[in-house]
């Protein structure tokens, strides 16, 4: 935590001085950006961690640690990467989420590639980012290009730890 | 990384799509789904677990939420600052059309850098990939930007998961950006040329 706090100060702090000598409207624009982005995310925070750490005293244990443990191997790592698809969020509530898996019981490997599942092939971007935004054949291509990423991820890990 | 050059694809990117993204509104969707998630999650845990379980985790949260405010606050400031910043212009030409592989490389390693969900990157992306750079490099780039972020780990996985685990998964990913970008340029060139309008 006070490492996050160290390396993403100096970081806001470099770029407002950068903003600061910089034309006065780019400066403006930037603030407005920052003050609006604060609203969005103070009006969600606190609901994301409370609805994260509740699900989290719901897991049922047991069963989570069957299919996803560390003893799950490959079978944990592919159920991994489908859950990890239709997790419908951002960072927000994944990472609480992720944590609370952790502390289920959940291994290294299947924790790997449900990240990398969530946001390599996350249905609910492509539905409202991707596919109204992007051509359809660009989002075939990326999207079938990808779907063996998030498993891959999950046996590298295995093999680090 | 060697200098092939990639078979010449456009991006398939319309030109309608190189607008900025819509601004997002503060109560939307996304906000009642949260809300509906946390209500149904503390319902739940209530219900099934009891008053004691449930003040616990309602204590944990909120010491949880004490904790990431310092550095979500600086993320917010960042991602904004950023997106202002960012010379797009100079992104566009390092990841132009006749950068081949290096292309695919100098993406997997920029992405990583764009900090911010679709609503705030979303504008630089399509700037990025509608500009002419190769379908691999655009690939490459929209992977590294989600998978690597080195925002989000800065200020969701250490903090939360701890250094280790955001290293081992940080290395674990560090590859699929390229082999993405790879991959895609493999399909482009196999895949029929079916559905109509798709090039701008």
């Amino acid at each position: 935590m006070i490492l996050a706090v160290a390396i993403i100060w100096p970081a806001v702090l470099f770029c407002a001085i950068l903003l600061w000598r910089g034309p006065r409207a780019r400066a403006e624009r930037a603030l407005e950006l920052a003050r609006h982005n604060a609203a969005f995310i103070a009006l969600r925070l606190p609901f994301a961690l409370l609805g994260a750490g509740f699900v989290a005293t719901l897991l049922p244990e047991a069963l989570v640690a069957q299919w996803l443990g560390g003893e799950s191997g490959f079978v944990g790592i592919l159920i991994a990467s489908v859950v990890g698809a239709f997790v419908p969020s951002g960072p927000i509530i994944s990472f609480p989420l992720t944590l609370a898996l952790a502390k289920a019981g959940v291994g290294v490997p299947q924790l790997v590639a449900f990240l990398a599942a969530w946001s390599v092939l996350s249905v609910h971007r492509l539905v409202s980012w991707e596919l109204p935004l992007l051509d359809a054949r660009f989002n075939l291509v990326r999207y079938a290009a990808s779907l063996a990423l998030p498993p891959l991820s999950g046996l590298i890990a295995a093999l680090l730890v | 990384m060697s200098q092939t050059p990639l078979p010449p694809t456009d991006s398939g990117i319309p030109t309608s799509a190189r607008s900025e993204a819509p601004r997002r509104k503060l109560i939307d969707g996304s906000f009642l789904f949260i809300v509906a998630f946390a209500l149904a999650s503390a319902t739940g845990c209530y219900w099934l677990k009891g008053p004691d379980i449930f003040v616990q985790a309602l204590y944990d949260e909120g010491d949880l939420l004490v904790r990431v405010v310092p550095v979500v606050a600086g993320a917010v400031l960042l991602a904004a600052f950023v997106q202002v910043l960012v010379p797009t212009d100079l992104v566009k030409r390092w990841l132009g059309q006749d950068s081949g592989w290096k292309g695919v490389a100098v993406a997997s390693i920029l992405g990583a850098w764009v900090p911010g969900g679709p609503m705030a990157s979303f504008p630089l992306m399509l700037a990025v990939i509608g500009a002419g750079a190769h379908i691999a490099a655009s690939v490459a780039f929209l992977t590294s930007w989600s998978v690597l972020a080195v925002q989000r780990l800065i200020v969701w996985e250490i903090p939360l998961m701890g250094g280790d685990f955001a290293l081992v998964r940080f290395l674990s990913s560090a590859l699929l950006p390229p082999l993405a970008g790879w991959w895609a340029a493999w399909l482009h060139t196999r895949l029929p040329d079916s559905s109509p309008g798709n090039r701008a």
